[in-house]
Formats: C-alpha cells, sequence, structure tokens
C-alpha cells in the first residue's frame, strides 16, 4: 500500500488521529460557521474577522484554538472525514447478500452524507497546492477510502461476490478518484434531481463493474 | 491570448509563436521537475531557462497565466488525439484492444504529467485558467459522451447507460486519476493502474452486452 502519491502519510495519519484540547462548544460553532461561509464566498475571501463575527466571538478567541483559518478549514474537514468514514464503512461491509437495491441505498446515504459538505471539501482541495498540510490531509483522506474500498474489494473476491479479474488496489484507487471529482464539480451545486442522478450514476458503475459480473 | 493581427506576416509570426511555446513548454516542465510551483517560476526565470528574452515572451504573451492557459488547450488537444484509437474501436472491439486504446492515452499523458498537474493547480485559484480548464473539460466530457452515444447505436455498448452522466463520471475518473494516481506511479505500476482504469470503462459500457450475445 502507500503507492498512491502521501509522501508524508505517516504524520498525515497521525494528525487525523490527534484530537486537540479544548474541543467545546466555541469550537465546534467556529467549524460550523466555516462551512456555513463558504457557501456565500471562496475560502480567500474569508477573513478571521469575518469568521469570529459571524460566530459572535472575539478574534482573540479564535487564536485559542486555531493558528490561523487554514487551521480551522482543516480541523473542519477532519470532523467531516470522520463522519463521512462511516457512510462509506457501511457500503464496504457489504456482504454476498448484496443486491442492485441494498448497494443502490447504501450509496444514496453516502451521497446524501457528502451532499452537505462538498463545498468544504472542495475549499481544502483547492489550496493543497500552497498548503502542504492540507495536501497531506487530503492524501490520507483519499488513502484511507482507498484502502477501504481495496479491503471490501479482496474480501468480495475470496467470497465470490465481486468481480474476480479485478485489481482491488488500482480499482479501488480510480473509483474513489472519480468520486472525489464527482463531490467537486458535481454534487457541491447539484440540487434534488441531479442528486437522485449522482446515486443512479454511481451504483451503475459500481455494479456493473464490481458485482455484476461475479453474479 | 491576445490575437494575432491579419497581416501578411501571419504564417511567420505563427510559426515564432508556435516555436517560442514550445521552448517555454519545455522550460516550464524542466522547472517543474526540479520541484517549483507554477506560482513560483517568474516570467523572468522561465524566459531565461528557455533561452527567450523577457521582451520576447511579451510580444506573444501578455502574462505567465495566458502561457499555462494555451499549454493547456494543447495539451488536452493532444490527449483526445491520442483518444481517436478508441473512438475508431470497431463494435467488436475486446477488453484487450480498449486496454491498448487507452495506452494511448496514458502514452500522451506520461511526458506532459507535470503539466497537467500545474494546470489544475493553478485552475483552483485563478479564474483565466479555471475557465479555460473547464472549457477543455467539457469539450473531452462531450466527446466521451458522443462515443458512448455512437457504442449504443452499433450495439457494443449496454443501451441501459445513461451516456451524459457516465459519459460526465468516467471523464472526471480520467482526469483525476491520471493526475493524482498515474503522475507519481513507477512503470509497473502505470501497467496495473491502466488496466484497472481500462477495466472500469470495459465493465461499465461494454462486458453486459458481450455476456449477451455469447
Amino acid at each position: 500500500m502507500g503507492v498512491y502519491a502521501a509522501r508524508d502519510m505517516a504524520s498525515s495519519t497521525r494528525r487525523l488521529q490527534r484530537r486537540r484540547p479544548g474541543t467545546d462548544a466555541m469550537r465546534a460553532k467556529l467549524l460550523v460557521v466555516v462551512e456555513r461561509l463558504l457557501d456565500e464566498a471562496s475560502f480567500a475571501e474569508i477573513t478571521v474577522d469575518r469568521i469570529v463575527g459571524e460566530a459572535g466571538y472575539h478574534r482573540s478567541s479564535f487564536y485559542g484554538y486555531f493558528e490561523d483559518k487554514g487551521d480551522l478549514l482543516r480541523a473542519a474537514v477532519e470532523e467531516v472525514a470522520d463522519e463521512l468514514t462511516q457512510a462509506h464503512e457501511a457500503w464496504w461491509a457489504l456482504d454476498a447478500a448484496i443486491t442492485a437495491t441494498t448497494l443502490h441505498n447504501t450509496l444514496e446515504r453516502l451521497v446524501q452524507a457528502y451532499w452537505p459538505h462538498a463545498t468544504l471539501l472542495s475549499a481544502v482541495d483547492d489550496i493543497v497546492s500552497f498548503d502542504v498540510r492540507s495536501r497531506e490531509l487530503v492524501a490520507s483522506v483519499s488513502q484511507r477510502n482507498i484502502e477501504g474500498l481495496a479491503a471490501h474489494i479482496d474480501a468480495g473476491q475470496r467470497a465470490g461476490y465481486v468481480n474476480p479479474t479485478l485489481r482491488p488496489l488500482e480499482t479501488a484507487a480510480w473509483l474513489t478518484s472519480m468520486f472525489e471529482l464527482v463531490t467537486r464539480e458535481i454534487v457541491r451545486s447539484a440540487d434534488e434531481r441531479e442528486i437522485r442522478t449522482v446515486v443512479d450514476t454511481y451504483q451503475a458503475i459500481t455494479w456493473k463493474t464490481l458485482y455484476e459480473p461475479a453474479l | 491570448m491576445r490575437s494575432v493581427p491579419q497581416r501578411a506576416d501571419r504564417p511567420a509570426r505563427a510559426d515564432r509563436r508556435h516555436d517560442i511555446s514550445q521552448k517555454l513548454l519545455a522550460a516550464f516542465e524542466v522547472l517543474l521537475d526540479e520541484g517549483s510551483r507554477f506560482s513560483e517560476v517568474s516570467v523572468d526565470r522561465l524566459a531565461r531557462e528557455a533561452g527567450v528574452s523577457r521582451s520576447n515572451f511579451y510580444v506573444y504573451f501578455d502574462d505567465k497565466t495566458a502561457l499555462l492557459a494555451e499549454l493547456a488547450a494543447n495539451f488536452i488537444r493532444e490527449m483526445l488525439e491520442s483518444l481517436q484509437g478508441w473512438f475508431d474501436l470497431p463494435n467488436d472491439a475486446t477488453r484487450a484492444d480498449v486496454r491498448d486504446a487507452m495506452g494511448a492515452l496514458f502514452d500522451a499523458y506520461r511526458p506532459h504529467r507535470l503539466l497537467m498537474g500545474a494546470v489544475i493547480e493553478a485552475a483552483a485559484y485563478d479564474r483565466r485558467v479555471g475557465d479555460q480548464w473547464a472549457r477543455v473539460r467539457a469539450d473531452a466530457v462531450g466527446q466521451v459522451i458522443g462515443r458512448i452515444r455512437s457504442g449504443q447505436a452499433d450495439g457494443s455498448v449496454d443501451p441501459d447507460v445513461d451516456p451524459d452522466a457516465v459519459g460526465t463520471w468516467l471523464t472526471l475518473m480520467t482526469e483525476r486519476g491520471l493526475d493524482r494516481l498515474v503522475t507519481a506511479a513507477e512503470p509497473d505500476e502505470v501497467d496495473h493502474l491502466l488496466t484497472a482504469m481500462t477495466d472500469i470503462y470495459w465493465f461499465t459500457l461494454y462486458a453486459s452486452v458481450r455476456r449477451n450475445r455469447s
């Protein structure tokens, strides 16, 4: 493993596991506020003053929790990524009883979980070129999703419900890359009808690639 | 990009412009390979590396962003040309045929992989590069959708596939995967990635039709 890009994987994994002290209402509020502001403005346009103003706090209290606004953005992404991992795990837990319908239902919950956070996830993706720690974070979240899906494919091949001709790791890497860019380019601005198409399309591609050939 | 005046010297000027942009592309890729990022590379440095004078640079390009937008457009044109083999596959093409066709895309991509990374990076914060990238991506998506439709018309592609949605997703997958997976991969790993990407195209578009035929 570790084939994919994540040169700084060890340090970023540690970061994901780290939990800051002072996890309290003020910190949680700042995480919510930055995500809400991203609906109105780009991350570059959002200042610390605006964030604390919106949250109703003093500027000094911000720096008790975060080094700068990039630090806040990464914390918000880590929080969301943990939540999304649960939705991914529901997919990876599907076993030999899988049907086109159970896959559809599971991916529907996954897409619904991503939908409200697609703007936040895109914002961090936008700053990876000049923020090393964001780059590490994005890489480690990708890696986690790739490895989880690859393990599911591998287990499914052994149990006979996943297409035996696929390479688990590389297939998981392409499917994960696909969903990452779809989140950014389609889910972010999707309305309810478009979200239904997203679910149908993800189900169609994964069903036909992973499961249908093993029936 | 500035417009080229309609004068008698136009072909010569277009040739010189092409010649200079090729030199700048090569220089830019050298700098990227050394670990520079587009945002850090100055016109001075780029021109020096390319052996082009700074003033000559500005004869042809307003700034380095204009250069990048043009390099991006040329690059995507080459990528789409490399897919011609896939567009032209007969309706009884095999999984191996699809893999060979996609291999041409990888071959076109690999020498310029750092360029695409730089374009995607700049597209995130520069409006002009972003707009340009959106245009070339829409063009690529349109061509993939067209290929799916023509495959459905000749019976080689699953008629139940939604051409617009699936064509868009497969194109986005290819873009992101080339940038994030193939760029940093070792040669034998590139081979596995080509196989895996082809398989997703194969099983999504073709495999169920082949199963029903036999």
